[in-house]
């Protein structure tokens, strides 16, 4: 993983409204310890990640959207490998940071996300 | 001639009653009472005179029900029993005396009815059928005490005494309520004049096609594919065990804007808990219903629609990309409270606060701020 690597994101049905993606899908929740679970893109394809997500965990998905580990690093945002649920598994890391700093920087993962477009839906 | 007789001054509670006004839709209500009255007054008469096969020629016609004034303070129409006097029979009928057992039999019928009680042996089944439309205009907090001003005993008409008195009636299939739904019209048969409507949940239910209706029904059916909304105030038809079956008529039905406000909140009605990843906590119904009116009475046209979405503990997301700010506004259902945040993408200008949304300085505020990013004024 480097800073080109692309960290792959579900996005839940319900956050798409008429095409448009909340900035939620790039913000942690208090339950997740601030931590944004992806998935390592140089280990594992946007498909087969949709597929490990919807089949194998059983969640709810309508695609994928990416960043990069560089984009997130330019946001003072880590990226640590979490192997313990799936191998491929990769969290971006907002605990350092207050609400108005992770609301900020869930905005421009967003924009990142959006410029570089779907990267898989079914 | 007529003689007017004192004979009910019910009570209408509820916020559309202040200031002693009667909504014109109420009318229809005490049209349906007065119908019930000289059925049951009727039917005393026959009670107590079993030797008459026929009730009186003009038992009905020589008496009517008037509202007379409407009273101060809560809406208390003031209705009096006009009986005529001049009534060409040999054998005049004091009506007064059955329309007063009549009026005392449907305030001991409703009476049991808010206590959970059986009616039978009060009111016939067919009487009971009035309760259909006596009240059905009726909302949630709403109701017609009609014995107002006895405390004791007000024969308090809301949608459960309602629904109570109609469903006791053992050939009654359901009842009928007055129901604000939105769908999207995926049917419709002109022979039949009949069309469906698919509603957010995705059940789908049978409604009629009217004709000052058939051009709004055939534009949404039309564009069903692309996903348009219709909104319809109408008469829901529910079944005995409280489900809704069909319209069985409507009164208003106008197509929705895609990012209606309304439409997208009751989608979030069906999210259960465990939604996102196993653990997004379900938005409250009530919580969402409140938020729908609060848009509905506070927040303005004029302002840009928001993307709405629910979060993972349960509350919503508002949110609007207006020109360079992207703003979101995190809505805690439970508090109704809520953390707004703007990020000008290009600057990295950025506000934040929390907003009381039970208030209204709440929701101007936030109207403010909108206009501003807008207008492209984002001084505070």
């Amino acid at each position: 993983m480097n800073s080109s690597t692309t960290l792959i994101r579900q996005i839940h049905p319900s956050f798409i409204q008429e095409g448009r993606i909340t900035s939620q899908a790039f913000r942690p929740t208090p339950k997740d310890e601030d931590k944004l679970s992806t998935y390592d893109g140089d280990q594992i394809d946007a498909r087969s990640a949709w597929k490990h997500y919807t089949e194998t965990l059983g969640h709810a998905s309508d695609g994928a959207l990416g960043v990069s580990v560089g984009e997130c690093e330019d946001l003072d945002l880590s990226v640590v490998p979490d192997p313990e649920p799936f191998p491929e598994h990769v969290l971006i890391d907002f605990s350092e940071h207050g609400r108005k700093q992770i609301e900020k920087r869930s905005k421009k993962l967003k924009s990142h996300a959006e410029t570089r477009g779907w990267l898989f839906q079914p | 001639m007529t003689e007017n007789i004192d004979f009910l001054s019910p009570r209408l509670v509820g916020d559309r009653f202040n200031g002693h006004s009667i909504p014109l839709e109420v009318l229809k209500d005490l049209s349906a009472l007065e119908e019930l009255l000289v059925e049951v007054a009727k039917w005393h008469y026959r009670n107590e005179n079993p030797q008459r096969k026929r009730i009186p020629k003009g038992f009905a016609d020589e008496v009517s029900l008037k509202v007379t004034e409407i009273g101060d303070g809560s809406a208390i129409p003031k209705i009096v029993l006009c009986v005529s006097t001049v009534t060409g029979t040999l054998f005049p009928v004091d009506h007064r005396e059955y329309f007063a057992k009549a009026k005392e039999s449907i305030v001991t019928a409703i009476d049991h009815a808010q206590h959970q009680r059986s009616v039978a042996g009060i009111l016939q089944d067919s009487h009971l059928a009035y309760f259909d439309r006596i009240g059905r205009s009726l909302r949630d907090s709403e109701a017609l005490e009609l014995n107002y001003p006895d405390a004791k005993r007000p024969a308090r008409i809301n949608r459960a005494t309602r629904r109570y008195l109609t469903l006791a009636a053992s050939s009654v299939q359901g009842f009928t309520e007055e129901v604000t739904l939105r769908g999207s019209v995926c049917e419709a048969d002109q022979r039949k004049d009949r069309f469906q409507l698919q509603l957010i949940d995705g059940r789908i239910i049978d409604a009629p096609i009217q004709s000052e209706h058939r051009d709004t029904i055939l534009d949404a059916f039309q564009r069903f594919r692309q996903g348009v909304r219709v909104m319809i105030d109408g008469v829901g038809r529910y079944n005995r065990r409280n489900r809704l079956d069909g319209l069985e008529s409507v009164e208003h039905i106008s197509l929705l804007d895609s990012l209606d406000v309304g439409a997208r909140l009751e989608e979030f009605t069906s999210l259960a808990n465990g939604w996102l990843e196993g653990k997004g906590v379900a938005p409250n119904v009530d919580g969402l219903e409140w938020l729908t009116d609060q848009f509905e009475a506070n927040y303005s046209d004029r302002l840009p629609a928001p993307y709405l979405y629910p979060t993972g503990e349960g509350g919503v997301q508002a949110e609007w990309s207006l020109d360079q700010w992207e703003a979101t506004l995190d809505i805690d259902l439970k508090s109704k409270t809520a953390y707004w945040h703007a990020l000008n993408q290009s600057s990295d200008e950025e506000s934040e606060r929390e907003i009381d949304l039970s208030s209204l300085d709440g929701w101007k505020w936030l109207a403010d701020q909108l206009t501003s990013l807008v207008s492209g004024d984002t001084g505070e």
